[in-house]
């Protein structure tokens, strides 16, 4: 659902340390942060390893193995969160391609014990903005 | 004297596509349905339109009610979820699920919302101990009904016997036209053939859809082989979807079946999919109109748009404004049959 703003248009931003983009919920409405259940990232086909990934909002910035308890922390709807991707040697200035999948604990859709979670990647090539 | 009838209005869910690009805001969307007519009920997702729900800041409550009194709008339903799973290692206990949807029900009294939608993870005992707060409150809980379910599934058969023994107007149903399909909506054959899905699949989905219509299964059960055979048929990342779209949005209920819990109806949700030549394609609105008007039913049908899963070219308020003019015909048609019956009767 609503794949295609998982990446916000023309926010990959290249550092010389690695790169950020904007992630949008795959959802139409406000989740707990505690419904993430994983980000993976690949830049130009290679893996950046979740355990690095760095998410940021509501003034506040998580490693990815913060959020299961966060159930009472949102993440509203409309709210891009900045995800931070080291990458030895940056990223360098132009054109690369992003692939991002999300995964998302749909909280009230339970069969047998079992809460639904949801998959949705998107892929965008983008040209990085000036970074740093 | 014209008999009194169903009440029209949108949930701003309709517009889901709209708010989420940010192409609107959400009191972007508020003033936008009304001024194209799209009244008087206004439903809201609580999750979807407030931030920080249920707790509303007083400067967003009151800015909000301003323009609901500016534009006209009737307030007809707030929408709760029923999040049992927002904890990653446990699901919430009782006593914490009523907790959780207490302070929603809390919401929908102080914003004056006189139905909050409630959904089937809400055990009936859940349903019974959040009755006596919905009467203080003056707001009517409402089970959703969506596709596949139906008024005889298993948990709805036990809300129905708890309502018998309540015997209060402050439990009750919304009924989702989206149970009562003849077919699954002809664009979704339309867009995934455009993105490349064979004939020879769409064809199978099509036979085996009118096959879940002649048992009872359980949803999840057909997902998962709606699934196994779209990937077997070379779907790939379109598998998913359109088993869900197939099996969860488009149900086979009978409209007339609805009659069984008409006097517990507290509001509708009017979902459609497209509306071609001033027609929905698959969902029988007449029919389902004419259940409601039989029975007396003066409440809200809330319009809910959800052709927008896979049809991504149309405009959604030219879509709610096209069925609620099919809508009205039917209404002013089942209005004139009545007369008539009073007459000639």
């Amino acid at each position: 659902m609503l794949t295609e703003q998982v990446i916000g248009d023309g926010s990959l931003t290249g550092r010389d340390d690695g790169f950020s983009f904007d992630l949008r919920m795959p959802w139409y409405r406000a989740l707990p942060l505690s419904s993430v259940e994983g980000v993976d990232v690949r830049i130009d086909g290679q893996a950046v390893p979740s355990e690095e990934l760095r998410l940021s909002l509501n003034g506040e910035t998580y490693a990815l193995s913060d959020l299961p308890p966060l159930y009472d922390d949102w993440w509203y709807v409309a709210d891009p969160a900045t995800v931070w991707a080291p990458k030895s040697g940056g990223l360098a200035p132009g054109q690369h391609e992003l692939d991002v999948t999300i995964a998302l604990r749909i909280p009230y859709i339970v069969e047998s014990g079992h809460p639904l979670v949801m998959r949705e990647r998107c892929v965008k090539t983008q040209t990085t903005n000036g970074g740093s | 004297m014209a008999p009194t009838l169903p009440r029209l209005g949108v949930t701003l869910y309709s517009f889901t596509p709209d708010f989420h690009a940010g192409r609107y805001t959400f009191e972007d969307l508020v003033v936008r349905a009304a001024e194209l007519g799209l009244g008087p009920g206004l439903e809201v997702i609580g999750f979807q339109s407030f931030r920080g729900f249920p707790h509303v800041p007083a400067e967003i409550e009151r800015r909000f009610l301003e323009l609901v009194d500016t534009h006209g709008w009737e307030l007809s339903c707030l929408d709760a979820n029923v999040d049992v799973a927002v904890r990653a290692d446990r699901l919430l206990t009782e006593d914490e699920i009523v907790h959780y949807v207490g302070a929603q029900l809390e919401t929908a009294g102080r914003l004056g919302f006189p139905v909050l939608r409630i959904q089937n993870m809400a055990t009936p005992r859940v349903v019974e101990r959040l009755v006596p707060r919905a009467e203080q409150l003056g707001v009517k809980l409402g089970m959703e009904i969506h596709a596949p379910e139906t008024v005889r599934s298993p948990w709805v058969l036990a809300l129905r016997e708890l309502y018998e023994r309540l015997d209060s107007p402050y439990a009750g149903f919304i009924p989702d036209f989206g149970a009562s399909t003849q077919a699954i909506s002809p664009s979704v054959y339309e867009v995934y053939r455009a993105k490349g899905v064979s004939d020879d699949l769409l064809a199978e989905i099509a036979r085996r859809w009118d096959e879940l219509g002649t048992r009872t299964f359980e949803a999840h059960e057909e997902i998962g082989s709606f699934i196994g055979l779209a990937h077997s048929m070379g779907a790939g990342d379109h598998a998913v979807n359109l088993a869900v779209f197939a099996v969860g949005i488009h149900g086979h209920q009978a409209p007339e079946a609805w009659a069984e819990i008409m006097p517990s109806v507290v509001h509708v949700h009017g979902k459609f999919f497209d509306i071609r030549d001033g027609r929905e394609p698959v969902v029988p609105i007449e029919e389902l109109f004419r259940v409601l008007v039989e029975h007396g039913y003066t409440g809200y049908v809330s319009s809910e748009y959800e052709g927008w899963h896979w049809n991504t070219e149309s405009d959604a308020f030219d879509m709610v404004a096209a069925q609620q003019e099919l809508c009205r015909r039917v209404l002013a048609g089942l209005a004139e049959e009545r007369v008539a019956g009073e007459v000639s009767g």
